[in-house]
């Protein structure tokens, strides 16, 4: 420690004791804009396990690159802040390493389906019994407001300055065509549902996808004159249409026609890929006898 | 919205019931998504006082209008608000 160091203290600060996710949450790790709901998914999971009564030895958070990445650093609990795109296959050999564990999956729109595409889609196809949140604000939030996968016709980001001419990728549609047994829409603001897919997510025994839509109003507000947080908000309420009976290939994703389908798309519970592997595992042991 | 046959999703307010907001105005960042999300305008963001990282905070305004729905302490991005119940209690005739 230098001497300057020793003069100002430690750069943290102190956080109240006795809060109540005191023991789950690095609560002086929150550094997202104020106003983001990238925190509100961190909390929601976190509120989600402490209600399930599961300890932080029971379950383990990855993550990848990104402004979501960096939630892995708010977890008290075994979290791992992956390579670029490659959350999936580390969660895919956690959880075949150790079956028992409860494994999330919290990254970016651009983490999980710009470079780590291929990941996602194959993971959806092995229906391995992990949970992936993708945090969607369509747009790449940290690296400077680049164009995303995500990002709708007509937007403009600071690599598309004349509007993006690009269709973009529908989540929704892209992991049930893959094969994910449960898939779910929701805004970030509407806690009370996402919550109860979380839980649905935990429950169901197979590759839970849930898309979380989390505007993003530093990059992606500024760009397209959209105004502060609780604006993109309001902005997001009105193309919002809640649909839970609704296919999965017509669940729309457009901000140029003001519509975003949400709900419940896919619930489909199958069996997994670790019991698939036990079964294997079994009647190979078996033969050599 | 009075014809929705949806069940609601919240118990409705219990009269039996009161509630105390707690306010961790340490990590609080004054974003003002629960003075916005509160449907009954129980909180403001206290303009007056700063925490360590100068930022304002948000504050009780109306406890008495609080009817315990925890949307603040749902929606809020760093846990720093908190809604507490407890039993009103029973006065003796």
């Amino acid at each position: 420690m230098t001497s300057s160091e020793e003069e100002w203290g430690t750069p943290e600060l102190d956080y109240p004791e006795e809060h109540p996710l005191h023991g789950r949450l690095n609560l002086n790790r929150f550094i997202f804009c104020a106003g983001c709901l990238i925190g509100t998914a961190i909390t929601s999971i976190t509120t989600c396990l402490v209600e399930r009564g599961l300890t932080p030895k029971d379950y383990a958070i990855v993550s990848g690159i990104g402004c979501t990445g960096r939630t892995s650093g708010c977890f008290k609990a075994p979290a791992f802040h992956a390579t670029h795109g490659r959350a999936i296959p580390f969660a895919t050999g956690l959880k075949l390493a150790n079956p028992d564990l409860e494994v999330f999956v919290l990254s970016g729109d651009g983490d999980l389906f710009a470079i780590g595409g291929n990941h996602f889609v194959h993971a959806c196809r092995r229906n391995i019994e992990i949970n992936v949140l993708c945090n969607n604000n369509g747009i790449y939030g940290m690296t400077g407001g680049q164009l995303a996968p995500t990002t709708s016709i007509g937007d403009f980001t600071s690599t598309s300055p004349y509007g993006n001419i690009e269709p973009p990728f529908n989540l929704v549609s892209l992991a049930a065509a893959a094969g994910a047994s449960f898939v779910a829409r929701w805004p970030g603001y509407d806690t009370l549902r996402l919550r109860e897919s979380i839980f649905k997510a935990m429950d169901n025994p197979g590759f839970s996808f849930i898309e979380i839509l989390a505007p993003c109003f530093t990059q992606y507000g500024r760009k397209n004159k959209l105004g502060d947080a609780v604006k993109m908000l309001e902005w997001l309420r009105e193309q919002v249409v809640i649909d839970k009976d609704c296919p999965p290939h017509e669940a729309e994703y457009s901000h140029e026609k003001r519509r975003i389908v949400c709900g419940e798309f896919v619930n489909n519970p199958r069996e997994g890929f670790t019991q698939k592997i036990k079964r294997l595992r079994e009647t190979a042991q078996s033969r050599r006898k | 919205m009075l014809n929705s046959k949806r069940t609601p999703m919240l118990d409705p307010p219990r009269a039996d019931k009161e509630y105390k907001i707690k306010v961790y105005s340490e990590i609080c960042d004054g974003c003002e998504l629960c003075v916005e999300f509160c449907p009954c305008d129980v909180l403001e963001i206290d303009m007056d006082n700063f925490n360590s990282r100068m930022l304002h905070y948000v504050k009780v305004i109306a406890l008495d209008k609080c009817t315990g729905c925890k949307q603040c302490e749902r929606i809020c991005p760093t846990v720093s608000i908190m809604v507490i119940e407890r039993d009103v209690p029973q006065e003796d005739d």
